[in-house]
């Protein structure tokens, strides 16, 4: 136990100095941006500009906005948005990451169980005719942008047949179309690891051995089947759900759903630097927590897997 | 022992899924009460009447407040249309009186007084407020100087004198101030409440209104949702019991639910439908007094020759343009100044009077121009760059002239697109040959239109300037009579078409879509997307 506290925080460290580039980085690529959050169409009176730039602090030298900004977020405080003064960026991630971690983890449920699933009985019988359909319709999944989709599931099931709401967010109805969309690739993905992974592993020694022993097949793939197969799978989940959880800027665009996915965008766009700032960093402390806990569900999954400091 | 390690990935996915539910639920609509629902569009950027700049903020604002005056659905501003029942203006124009009306409440009970008015300029023009349209009270005595720090407070022209009179104090005689009263920027604020709590209008529990609605719930991308306020001083004409505004942005979906009766009023549908909706009459095209045209860069060959501006300007087919390219019954611009701006005598508009000042599709003159210039046939004439911000319709309209002009002149133009904020940013320092500009009015007067190209405007990027057309609008600036004004104002507008170092292109319009059950709802050509004080819903 004592290893795996020195491993998890050997990690933090790790993870921190990761995250110090990061701000680093991104800070200075987006104060190199030409442009400001407030340069519109109708220039503002030179008066006005200052007012505000003074309450702002943008007319500070930049690395006094650099140490100010670090000190800041080593509050936790990720300071106003420009764009929308009326919110701080702590209160806009608060309110639109659980809507989008919402539709996500279902999306990233549907994916797998479906993904497992179809790679699983395609894998087994490789090259008959559910593998052939299979592999096709993952084609599909992979190649139909999610705009094309959005734009189909809308057109037949609100427009057409009118069984769901066209947009917004609130009920269990809301969320089967971005499901639907956000789910496609990542079902496709899964199920054509999976299948790929069956195949190879019904060929390994170990299988015709157990087969040779006269295991119950549901024994055979449940126990030794699936753990080795899902290796990869679960090496890409760290990623997708850091990419699913914090939402996607074209299905909140369509669906209107309030999520985290269109401040990636949009703020860029509207040069609303702390709100950029905000959404990298939390992107960034997330995907470094997902693929922490893939690493701790691989070494479950396989006893031979340890890291660097967890030797044992 | 393996089940365990299955069970234990199952634990981690499943406490990851259950932190990330738990979402309201919507409030579900009523039978009886009538509730109207408009796609606002987008996630208002703040609800503080004093900072509102976009049009979607004002349309909110408008709702939720009453300023001196309000426009009635005939574009007009009458005594006792919002807060003030009467006012007197001294012979000079300088300073006016307002007697408000007495029987005016806020949403949470208290008196409207005219010391809310003198708070709420005040604040908006103090320079810690950082607000953008400070400008909007430059006009005011003192008003700039306080925004820039080099007076105090009580020495801006704006004083309550008693519970009930406004004196205002203006810097100079502003023939468009009493419309100018009418934009949410110059709303009251309750200042009792404003001062308890400066973020006042962060949390719908803390937010005071004085118009027809006041705010019931803010769901951020989501909608809004108003209610009747009973307070209203004219709450008996108000028949909308509910006003619910979504921010669905995708104009695609948009349509959808406006066909689906999810909305009942929503705004510029995708181009691909423009011409099927507004034929079959559900959609309708309200003119926009906004002008798009094309700005040259003067400071440099080939635009500083006026013959070459000319000669391209008469070049194009606005026309066709308008109806093959943007098909939504935009008007071809051949002036600067839109329609929709009263003239001298107020029943009169300023571009009848004016009329146009150049030929539309005037191939031979343009082609005679260009000769002259230098380049017969376009021999000679440098490739130019068209610069725009990437988007959609501007590069349509683009190709559409670039086509013409190789057409009709032999000239190749060459398009550029950049990022918004990058395109700015060359935009204003002049880092470009020909782009496109689009121009609104921040006040009904066509004075907003014409002092934008004055030598030292700071919206003026064409590099052009002319001391006779400073000289113009400075005198018409001045003047307190209203004839000889419009005078001044027709003759700087002749110079600069002739001058022409902008090319009109069109004039804006707008494209509502109203469920026919809706009524009273309008577009008014100021301020606000829609006004909703006289909405109601008869099915």
């Amino acid at each position: 136990m004592l290893r795996l506290a020195f491993f998890l925080l050997r990690r933090l460290v790790t993870c921190i100095l990761a995250m110090l580039f990061v701000v680093t980085l991104t800070f200075f690529m987006m104060k190199a941006l030409p442009g400001g959050p407030f340069s519109k169409e109708k220039k503002l009176p030179p008066t006005v500009m200052a007012n505000i730039e003074e309450k702002y602090r943008l007319n500070d030298p930049i690395f006094k906005q650099y140490s100010d900004y670090l000190w800041r977020i080593a509050k936790l405080d990720l300071g106003p948005s420009f764009r929308y003064p009326g919110s701080s960026v702590n209160d806009i991630i608060k309110r639109s990451f659980p809507v989008s971690a919402a539709l996500g983890a279902i999306a990233v449920f549907v994916a797998l169980t479906l993904g497992v699933t179809t790679g699983l009985v395609a894998g087994l019988r490789p090259c008959q005719m559910a593998d052939r359909i299979l592999v096709f319709v993952s084609a599909i999944g992979f190649s139909v942008p999610s705009f094309v989709l959005a734009g189909m599931l809308q057109h037949f099931f609100s427009f057409r047949f009118n069984l769901l709401p066209a947009a917004l967010w609130g009920s269990p109805q809301h969320a089967v179309m971005p499901v639907i969309v956000l789910a496609a690739l990542p079902t496709a993905v899964i199920s054509r690891l999976v299948r790929i992974q069956v195949m190879e592993v019904m060929q390994q020694d170990y299988i015709i051995m157990a087969k040779a022993k006269g295991l119950p097949s549901w024994r055979l793939i449940l126990f030794h089947v699936m753990p080795n197969a899902l290796q990869p799978v679960i090496t890409y989940l760290g990623p997708l759900i850091a990419a699913v959880f914090t939402g996607s800027f074209v299905v909140e665009h369509i669906f209107a759903i309030p999520g985290l996915g269109k401040y990636f965008v949009t703020s860029i766009h509207n040069r609303d630097y702390t709100l950029i700032m905000g959404v990298t960093i939390f992107y960034s402390g997330f995907l470094m927590a997902m693929n922490l806990m893939v690493d701790l569900i691989y070494a479950l999954l396989n006893p031979q897997v340890r890291y660097p400091g967890w030797e044992e | 022992m393996r089940w365990k390690r299955y069970l234990a990935i199952v634990l981690i996915i499943l406490a990851l899924t259950v932190t990330a539910c738990g979402t309201k639920q919507p409030e579900i609509k009523q039978q009886s009460e009538a509730v109207l629902i408009y796609n606002l569009g987008t996630e208002p950027e703040i609800l503080d009447p004093a900072k509102a700049s976009g049009r979607p903020e004002i349309t909110v604002m408008a709702a939720l407040f009453d300023g001196l005056v309000r426009y009635n659905e005939k574009n007009e501003l009458n005594k006792g249309s919002g807060m003030a029942v009467d006012w007197a203006v001294s012979p000079d124009g300088l300073r006016y009186i307002f007697k408000l009306r007495q029987d005016a409440k806020w949403s949470n009970g208290d008196p409207v007084t005219a010391g809310d008015f003198e708070f709420a300029w005040k604040r908006l023009l103090a320079p810690e407020t950082g607000a953008e349209y400070a400008y909007q009270l430059f006009y005011l005595k003192n008003g700039q100087e306080y925004n820039s720090g080099k007076v105090t407070a009580d020495q801006v022209g704006v004083k309550a004198l008693d519970s009930y009179t406004l004196q205002v104090d203006l810097a100079s005689p502003t023939p468009y101030f009493i419309a100018l009263t009418a934009t949410s920027n110059l709303a009251p604020l309750n200042k009792k409440v404003v001062e308890a709590n400066p973020d006042w209008h962060k949390a719908v529990e803390t937010y005071v209104s004085n118009g027809p609605f006041e705010l019931v719930s803010w769901q951020h991308h989501q909608k809004l949702e108003l209610k009747k306020n009973p307070n209203y001083w004219d709450a008996s004409s108000v028949k909308l019991d509910k006003l619910v505004m979504t921010m669905v942005e995708s104009r695609d979906t948009e349509l959808i639910m406006f066909q689906n009766n999810e909305i009942d009023i929503g705004e510029n549908p995708p181009l691909q439908e423009m011409r099927k909706l507004i034929s079959e009459g559900v959609a309708t095209v309200i003119p926009d007094p906004s002008t798009y045209y094309y700005i040259f860069n003067t400071s440099k060959p080939p635009f500083d020759d006026v013959r070459v501006r000319k000669a391209l300007a008469y070049a194009i087919d606005r026309k066709a343009i308008v109806e093959n390219v943007l098909q939504a019954g935009q008007k071809p611009a051949l002036a600067f100044v839109p329609f929709g701006f009263s003239d001298a005598s107020a029943e009169k508009d300023f571009r009848v009077v004016g009329g146009s000042y150049f030929k539309d599709n005037d191939v031979s003159e343009a082609k005679a121009l260009l000769a002259e210039a230098g380049y017969p046939g376009g021999t000679g004439f440098p490739e130019i760059e068209f610069l725009y911000n990437t988007n959609e319709s501007h590069k349509k309209i683009a190709e559409a002239i670039a086509h013409m002009w190789k057409e009709n002149l032999g000239i190749k133009v060459k398009l550029v697109n950049q990022e918004w904020g990058i395109y700015l940013n060359n935009r204003f320092q002049g880092n470009f040959q020909l782009t496109w500009s689009g121009w609104g009015p921040d006040y009904p007067d066509p004075m907003t239109f014409l002092d934008v190209y004055v030598s030292d405007g700071g919206h003026n990027e064409t590099a052009w300037g002319s001391a006779q057309y400073d000289g113009l609008i400075g005198r018409a600036k001045l003047s307190g009579n209203s004839k000889e004004r419009f005078a001044l104002m027709h003759e700087a507008e002749k110079i600069l078409m002739d001058e022409m170092p902008i090319m009109p292109i069109y004039y804006y319009v707008n494209v509502t879509l109203y469920k026919p059950w809706v009524k009273g709802v309008f577009s008014p050509p100021f301020g606000p997307q829609q006004e909703f004080k006289w909405g109601l819903i008869k099915k």
